[in-house]
């Protein structure tokens, strides 16, 4: 096992499915010369040369669009946004070319295609450059949502989506690509749609994805100081999502809350709400709680900016509510 | 509600009446929600019961042993201290009176009381599961959670945690036959001591021919059923007559890995010991491989149920209907006893008849485990 950042983890799995089938190919924006924004694709071109890792320009609707017609016509493109903020540009060509071709082909045409970057708030970067696409992006059937929270999951799930024959979104997280984690030497697949209890406990079950996995970690470790045995549920996949592992978790805790970095109404953590009510009601010892970005744009200010998103503080409060006990 | 009332609580599914064992606050005084009121005797248990609502006990209607029904006033509350006491009365013909009356007089205290309360008790999802599951009426529990929901936690302690096992079928046909005996039968229970030392130096020589003890209780039992037939008998409840058996039929109790079983041996009296051995063997080793046919175990007029070989002292029995008695066997034990001045060791075995009284009176029980233990005592079976 090797420690290893996640923009590493990423680069290993992108590098050797590149190795593995040469049909897959990057392309976006700064990813050849520059080595990638977040230098994720960092020595690619070098090894790759410009045919497999494509420098665009500011296009993203254009490139989008390349990168799903080359789906269709038999190649395995990884289309990286700068920030998943830019994909709206492109929406159009995720929403009614990627996700429906198969549909409105009759199934003549898949779309394999990856689209990866990061996603969510970063440092201050504002309203415009820090929205969390999850939520907005689910709602179309027809695309696969990934949102790892370490490197091991990353690489394993990269290389998964790949592999896969439907078009995926790949949600990174800025704050994260320098966040290490053991990643072994050895090839090794995580598979699409499990989600995997992090910390195993058993009064309250915490459900999260992407980096509020690790915020849940933390308050978790406090909580076991205090006589509280927090499970932690990193989703994973956001889509297709594993509600067997949520159910499992929950009928045996009791108690839900959701921590989600996006935005309140119409969120993951609805969704997720939903499915646990649906189908472990009988279960519930408290009404299903979350934790999510408040409903404002994000702020510039370093101070508002954490306080508009889930922080320990939100999170112990809300669990204090849902287990109804002093904590 | 200034003035509302303090009526019988329904502690149990089946609760219909219930018996003050005790009040724990007297007139005048003020109890919080929670505090304890009274414990109430009903028909499964005395049960302590709590205040749902703060105020000042005013009027205590129902005393210390008297009984009530559910729902009948017990107590009269009031808000402040010293709340008016008219409306006392009101409350008073509202608790007892018939729905249709309280609609007709329904003051407003009334009307706030039942508002208060609510028809449908405020609980989580998982705690409507629990109570279901336990019988448990959610009413009665003051909930712990927000706005006074009941949470799981409330519920600690009055739910069954384990488990959960359905009945095999032989298990449901124990459960349902011990329990309707145990029930239905009044049984009484007849001890005697019985000195097995030659009888255990007889079985050491029949060893090699396979005679056990216990093929040496069912022969000396079938023997005294025949000195006294009266035992041999039983009693059908449904039509409440006793049953004289022609034969002496003696089921013997064999623990399988299912349950209990009880094979018989018949004509046990007729049977020489080596053919009732080799019956009894016969019988144990099908019981125990499951192959035992309906007539082989159902019917006979007497049983025996032997814990000898565990080293139990003694036992009591389940009478084994429509038979008349059972006998329960224990281990024998080495006792001391004096003997014309001499301190001698014996072995000791304890034999218990249970007795269906509606058929067998004790004098002919005791004779009959009299003639049993000579028989043990000093007979060449």
């Amino acid at each position: 096992m090797a420690l290893i950042e996640m923009r590493e983890a990423l680069r290993q799995a992108l590098d050797e499915e590149m190795t593995r089938d040469s049909r897959v190919f990057i392309m976006g924006e700064e990813v050849a010369e520059y080595n990638g924004a977040y230098k994720v694709t960092k020595g690619m071109l070098d090894k790759w040369g410009p045919k497999r890792v494509v420098d665009t320009p500011i296009s993203e609707n254009g490139f989008a669009g390349l990168g799903i017609g080359a789906a269709m016509t038999g190649l395995r493109p990884v289309i990286e946004f700068m920030s998943f903020n830019f994909s709206f540009v492109a929406a159009d060509q995720i929403i009614s070319n990627a996700a429906k071709m198969y549909y409105m082909s009759g199934n003549r045409f898949s779309v394999p295609i990856v689209f990866r970057g990061p996603n969510g708030a970063a440092a201050q970067v504002s309203s415009q450059h820090s929205h969390c696409v999850e939520a907005i992006y689910s709602n179309i059937p027809g695309l696969i949502v990934i949102a790892p929270s370490n490197p091991y999951d990353a690489k394993g799930l990269l290389k998964s989506a790949i592999r896969n024959n439907n078009p995926v979104l790949f949600l990174e997280n800025e704050l994260s690509y320098g966040d290490k984690g053991e990643v072994p030497e050895e090839e090794y697949l995580v598979p699409i749609g499990v989600a995997k209890v992090v910390t195993e406990g058993k009064d309250i079950t915490l459900i999260s994805h992407s980096r509020m996995v690790k915020l849940c970690q933390e308050v978790a470790v406090t909580l076991k100081a205090k006589g509280i045995s927090v499970e932690v549920i990193d989703l994973r996949t956001i889509k297709p999502l594993d509600i067997a592992t949520i159910k499992k978790s929950v009928e045996k805790t009791h108690f839900a809350v959701i921590v989600e970095e996006g935005h309140l109404f119409t969120g993951i953590a609805s969704e997720v709400a939903f499915q646990i009510q649906d189908g472990c009601f009988e279960s519930l010892d408290a009404p299903i709680a979350r934790v999510c970005q408040r409903e404002t744009p994000m702020a510039y200010s370093k101070a508002l900016e954490k306080e508009t998103m889930p922080t320990i503080e939100r999170i112990l409060k809300t669990i204090e509510t849902t287990l109804s006990r002093k904590i | 509600m200034p003035t509302f009332p303090l009526t019988m609580p329904k502690l149990s599914p089946t609760m219909e009446v219930g018996t003050i064992a005790k009040w724990h606050v007297k007139e005048g005084d003020f109890v919080e929600a929670g505090q304890l009121l009274m414990e109430v005797s009903t028909d499964k248990a005395t049960v302590e019961h709590n205040a749902l609502d703060p105020g000042f006990i005013r009027k205590i209607t129902v005393k210390e042993g008297q009984e009530a029904k559910v729902n009948e006033l017990l107590a009269v509350m009031t808000e402040g201290k010293d709340d008016p006491i008219e409306e006392i009365k009101i409350v008073q013909t509202l608790a007892i009176s018939t729905p249709e009356s309280r609609t007709e007089t329904a003051p407003v205290a009334a009307a706030q009381f039942k508002e208060a309360r609510g028809s449908r008790p405020f609980a989580s999802p998982l705690a409507r599961r629990l109570a279901k599951k336990s019988s448990i009426d959610l009413s009665l529990i003051k909930g712990s959670g927000p706005r006074g929901r009941v949470m799981s936690r409330d519920l600690a302690g009055l739910t069954f945690s384990g488990n959960e096992e359905g009945l095999s079928p032989i298990r449901k046909i124990i459960a349902t036959k011990l329990q309707q005996a145990k029930r239905d039968i009044p049984h009484f229970y007849v001890n005697q001591a019985i000195d097995v030392t030659k009888l255990l130096s007889t079985r050491e020589k029949l060893k090699e021919q396979g005679i056990t003890v216990n093929d040496l209780i069912v022969k000396a039992c079938a023997l005294a059923l025949k000195e006294h037939p009266n035992i041999n008998s039983g009693f059908d409840g449904v039509r409440n007559v006793i049953l004289r058996f022609q034969s002496i039929d003696i089921s013997i109790a064999v623990d399988v890995e299912a349950g209990l079983i009880t094979p018989i041996v018949f004509e046990a009296d007729k049977k020489a010991l080596p053919e009732l051995s080799t019956t009894i063997k016969g019988l144990v080793k099908k019981a125990k491989d499951g192959k035992l046919l309906p007539a082989e175990f159902q019917g006979g007029s007497f049983s025996i149920s032997n814990l000898g070989m565990f080293g139990i002292t003694s036992f009591n029995a389940i009478i084994n209907p429509p038979q008349g008695a059972i006998l329960a066997v224990g281990g024998a034990q080495e006792r001391l006893k004096m003997v014309n001045g001499t301190v001698t060791a014996y072995q000791e075995m304890v034999v218990t008849l249970s007795v269906d009284h509606r058929v067998i009176d004790g004098a002919a029980a005791a004779k009959f485990l009299k003639t049993l233990k000579g028989l043990l005592e000093n007979e060449q079976l």
